[in-house]
């Protein structure tokens, strides 16, 4: 109940606006040495008195379909969506009533530095995202379930592609209250580079013998150098590269502070005692307003489909079945539009955790994640233990678990070759395998169950490692 | 310590590794489809809609040269029409180079010689006569006359016995005038030369006969003094060649079998027509006008012929009335002459049945002149060409025709295996498909149709519609046309089995047998022609369900 007034309160924050999520790796939340675990959390302050992070990269993907859920096992044989045994109930159940969901997610931090400012610690950093996320709706599986019968009605509305590259300029600051209690926050200015979004309210594709017909409202939004040219016959509006851009233009377009936006991380964390440390973030708060380079397309209204007309006076008979596809292909009549602003908003993402220090060098920690979407929540869970025997090398082993999906084994580490810091954070590493062999081709370690990717992995120079703000150096 | 420590660490580090890691079975799969059920998947899909407006499809589609009409009514025709002319020289007769004048000066007419006369070769010795004769004008039609001719050229040569005698001759022709004068000339004979010209230019010249007669005199006198005479005859004589401007007189009648009209209409209406059962085409309006400059009545009697290949395919074409006529007469004031106006109509069925596929219409005439027996006739040029005998044909061939199970064999290119070469697997996808056909007929035949697959070789593969598919007719009132489209539900099935058929044994076209015919009950004879106009239609709604299975095959 609570989980969902929370996510009605996103959902309004939200707005009618579009929504990309960008993820960190779970195990960077509690892992303490990488400087860059303040973005998970604003109020975690990293180790080193001055740390400069050189460049570093993260990658995230996530859907909701694994190679298993489309070759179905059972006893000892295997099967595709397109064969009699294959058990629909079970697709259905792991991609959802409504939708399945595939998000990509890439970063790219070009610079960063940090430094203790008496009891606060500000941090700083450049970096490009890009986000997309792909949804299809499940009613697309529905096609090889049932075909297109007499008289049925398939939802498309769910098809979703968002897609946004954006620059991030990142301005944290972390500070303790009190003894207890530490307060932080990321303030981020955002440019938006090139985006991509649809809004489709309604899509329902009702077929039938004597008519098909398309039932659509929606828009497509972008910003980016190409211009939408309605065609004159109403068919699928022509879009065409802006020419002439060398690579100063590129350069100018992308180094330029265009289509502005802005987010804000806000993090606490609340020592106990010694041993229990609860903590909480509620990070991309944010949004992006394109105004520059803008184009769309937008559709509405009742389409029926009725086949070819096929005059026996005039027509030649010639490819009657390539005019039934061109017919088809043209029957949604789109307008392009230039000119229209949009907003896309950062999905928020709700962080809850506790660690209990059992050494010095040994902590347990439990954290939840809960990323708000438009359509819904995705709710994830980790376990894990933090260890660090020695001041120069960290490790996280954890276990994530989602909610209507699989559980997964993560880790990460760092080491410090002098103030040099190597760090390799991923969740969801595959640890199961199959050989998948279709005929005579091998391929050996599938992650039949593998449902998402994560890692982040980069250098930090870090400088006064081994101190402890108010913490005895371990040894 | 530390060795505590790093021993903790490995033993829980292995620990999650070896709860969570795990080889899993291995996934073996095929995309043979050997001992694999596919699920079927339903299809529905509207096809589209398959017009056939009447008139624009024939207009565009027939293959054929002809133009094809509407009227005010709507009702599609196609019209032919052909104008010939004859002139007075052919058919007719009246040839002008063999209107001539029977006359023969010939002293033995006119009188004995002397019985002194001396021969041969009595030189000095003189000779004199005088005489008249009247002498009639003929053409080459028998029982004909001559009353007056207008000559625009020509000559008359006079062949004069300069060569044996001396002296003079005198003609005169009455009734040879030009202008008011008479033709009368003194011909000077010496020395074997002739004085002035013994050839008259005709120009100008008017020749009038006697109205009883129809004769004209010819006078002459002559004194000739001999030079030595080899032969015992003093002949004066006339080579007559005219160029007539006009001509009266009553030119006989002539009665000729046969008289070409002119070339025959030539159509490929047919071209295409597979003739294999009886098809009547009825109404259609033969229409002659014939415009008569010659001042000469004519009775035709004409017939028409439907030629296949230029021979004569009897009984194809039956007239309502026999094609007999006659032909009304110019009429002159002054010399300006008024063409005589005749139109004649007639109503034909043409009658197709046999093998032959007629091409061509040939206007058979065949009449005489001057029906009525003697009458004043002319013939005048205009601008010295012949006055003709204008005829202009008109078919008229409305599209109005009944027809008893016409049938038509339509080959329509269906490589099957040549549509699936880049998928073949596709022709295993199919479990079954229904063909939807929804049509409205405002067509007024009833059509039975039959879809037969054959191979490369013409060999039968497959029947798709046994029992043959019946569209049926749009309702006709009592004139033949549409008043009401006919509504048919139709249903084709194609079977995987059939697919399979047309994949193995190469099935390379289908034909699409049609027996047409015509709305209406009863016997062929009794049955009431249809009209075909421009609003007739038919629509074709087509919808596709079929059973489907998608096998992996298709996405290699």
């Amino acid at each position: 109940m609570k989980l969902k007034s929370i996510s009605c309160l996103f959902s309004i924050l939200l707005g009618a606006g579009v929504s990309v999520q960008a993820q960190e790796p779970m195990s960077l939340y509690f892992m303490e040495t990488v400087p860059q675990t303040s973005r998970v959390n604003p109020a975690h302050r990293p180790r080193g008195n001055v740390f400069v992070s050189l460049p570093s990269v993260s990658f995230n993907f996530r859907g909701d379909l694994a190679v298993r859920d489309l070759l179905q096992q059972q006893g000892d044989k295997w099967y595709l969506p397109i064969e009699k045994q294959y058990d629909y109930s079970k697709l259905y159940k792991a991609i959802g009533k409504r939708s399945t969901m595939f998000n990509i997610n890439a970063e790219i931090d070009l610079l960063g530095f940090g430094f203790r400012a008496g009891k606060g610690y500000v941090t700083f950093g450049i970096s490009e995202h890009v986000a997309s996320t792909v949804g299809l709706p499940s009613d697309l599986f529905k096609i090889t379930e049932r075909g297109f019968p007499n008289n049925s009605t398939l939802d498309f509305s769910p098809l979703r592609l968002q897609a946004m590259a954006y620059k991030q300029y990142l301005l944290g600051y972390s500070r303790p209250v009190n003894e207890k209690l530490t307060v932080g926050a990321n303030l981020k200015a955002l440019f938006g580079q090139v985006a991509v979004a649809t809004d489709i309210r309604k899509f329902n594709l009702n077929t039938g013998d004597t008519e098909w017909s398309f039932d659509v409202e929606g828009d497509v939004y972008a910003s980016m150098p190409v211009t939408v040219t309605n065609n004159p016959d109403k068919d699928f509006p022509e879009i065409e590269e802006q020419k002439d851009l060398e690579v100063k233009d590129y350069i100018q377009k992308y180094a330029m502070f265009s289509n502005p936006g802005f987010a804000i991380d806000l993090g606490a964390s609340y020592r106990f005692d010694e041993r229990l440390t609860v903590s909480a973030a509620l990070n991309n708060l944010g949004f992006i307003s394109w105004n520059q380079d803008l184009g769309g397309l937008t559709f509405q209204g009742n389409y029926p489909f009725r086949g070819i007309n096929y005059d026996a006076s005039t027509d030649d008979g010639d490819g009657p079945f390539d005019a039934l596809v061109d017919s088809l292909e043209t029957t949604i009549d789109y307008s392009g539009t230039e000119g229209k602003k949009f907003t896309t908003t950062l999905a928020p993402l709700l962080y809850v955790g506790g660690s209990y220090r059992l050494t010095p060098a040994i902590s347990v920690s439990l954290l939840s994640r809960t990323a708000f979407w438009k359509k819904g929540v995705r709710q994830n869970f980790n376990l894990s233990l933090n260890l660090q025997p020695y001041s120069f090398v960290a490790f996280n082993i954890g276990i994530n678990s989602q909610i209507k999906g699989n559980t997964y084994f993560g880790t990460g580490f760092s080491i410090y070759l002098g103030p040099l810091q190597f760090y390799l954070l991923s969740d969801y590493i595959p640890v199961r395998y199959s050989t998948v062999t279709i005929n005579e081709d091998k391929i050996p370690f599938v992650p039949m169950r593998q449902k998402e990717v994560t890692f982040r992995t980069g250098l930090n120079l870090v400088f006064g490692r081994k101190g402890y703000v108010n913490r005895p150096m371990l040894d | 310590m530390k060795t505590k420590r790093c021993a903790w660490f490995a033993v829980v580090l292995g620990s999650c590794m070896a709860l969570v890691s795990c080889k899993e079975s291995d996934v073996v799969y095929s995309t043979d489809t050997e001992g694999k059920e596919f699920r079927s998947i339903e299809l529905a899909i509207p096809v589209g809609t398959v017009t056939v407006p009447l008139y624009e499809t024939i207009k565009n589609k027939l293959n054929t040269t002809d133009d094809i009409h509407t009227d005010e009514h709507g009702v599609m025709y196609i019209e032919y029409a052909q104008s010939d002319s004859i002139s007075w020289t052919e058919e007719i007769g009246l040839d002008e180079e063999k209107l001539h004048m029977e006359a023969m000066l010939d002293p033995t007419d006119l009188g004995s010689l002397p019985d002194d006369f001396p021969i041969p070769d009595v030189t000095g010795y003189t000779f004199t006569h005088s005489g008249e004769q009247s002498v009639p004008l003929v053409t080459s039609e028998e029982n004909s006359y001559v009353t007056r001719v207008s000559f625009s050229g020509g000559n008359l040569e006079f062949d004069l016995p300069s060569e044996y005698f001396d002296g003079q001759i005198n003609i005169s022709i009455l009734g040879l005038r030009k202008g008011e004068a008479s033709f009368s000339e003194e011909y000077i004979l010496s020395n074997g030369n002739v004085s002035p010209s013994p050839v008259v230019d005709l120009s100008d010249y008017e020749l009038s006969s006697d109205d009883v007669t129809h004769e004209f005199g010819i006078k002459y006198d002559f004194a000739l003094n001999s030079r030595g005479n080899t032969s015992n005859d003093i002949t004066i004589s006339a080579d007559f060649v005219p160029v007539v401007s006009s001509l009266f007189g009553y030119f006989g009648s002539t009665n000729k079998d046969q008289i070409t009209a002119g070339d025959t209409i030539a159509f490929d209406l047919f071209k295409d027509f597979q003739i294999n059962n009886r098809f009547s085409f009825e109404d259609i309006l033969l229409t002659i006008d014939v415009s008569n400059k010659l001042g000469i009545p004519m009775a035709i009697k004409g017939k028409l012929e439907m030629l296949a290949g230029k021979q004569e395919v009897p009984d194809m074409i039956k007239l309502n009335e026999a094609l007999d006529f006659d032909i009304i007469a110019a009429t002159q004031t002054n010399g300006t002459v008024t063409a005589g106006k005749t139109r004649v109509e007639r109503k034909a069925t043409i009658n197709l049945g046999g093998s032959e596929k007629p091409d061509a219409l040939a206007f058979v005439v065949g009449g005489s002149i001057n029906p009525a027996g003697p009458t004043p006739n002319f013939l005048i040029k205009e601008d010295g060409k012949d006055n003709l005998v204008k005829v202009d044909l008109k078919l008229h061939v409305p599209f109005k025709f009944k027809t008893d199970n016409y049938v038509r064999n339509d080959t329509v290119s269906f490589d099957f295996n040549d549509m699936i070469k880049e998928k073949p697997e596709i022709s295993e996808c199919l479990d079954e498909a229904s063909l939807g056909l929804s049509i409205d007929n405002g067509l007024p035949f009833k059509v039975l149709l039959e879809i037969i697959a054959i191979d490369g070789k013409g060999n039968d593969v497959e029947n798709l519609t046994e029992p043959a598919l019946e569209i049926k007719s749009a309702e006709t009132d009592a004139t033949g046309k549409v008043v009401a489209q006919q509504h048919s539900e139709l249903t084709l099935k194609l079977t995987q089995a059939q697919i399979k058929k047309f994949k193995d044994q190469e099935v390379k076209h289908l034909i699409l047998r049609s027996g047409l015919s015509t709305s209406g009950e009863g016997s062929f004879d009794s049955k009431k022609a249809v009209v075909l106009d421009n609003t007739e239609s038919l629509k074709i709604g087509v919808s596709l369900r079929s059973q489907v299975h998608i096998i992996p095959k298709l996405f290699d």
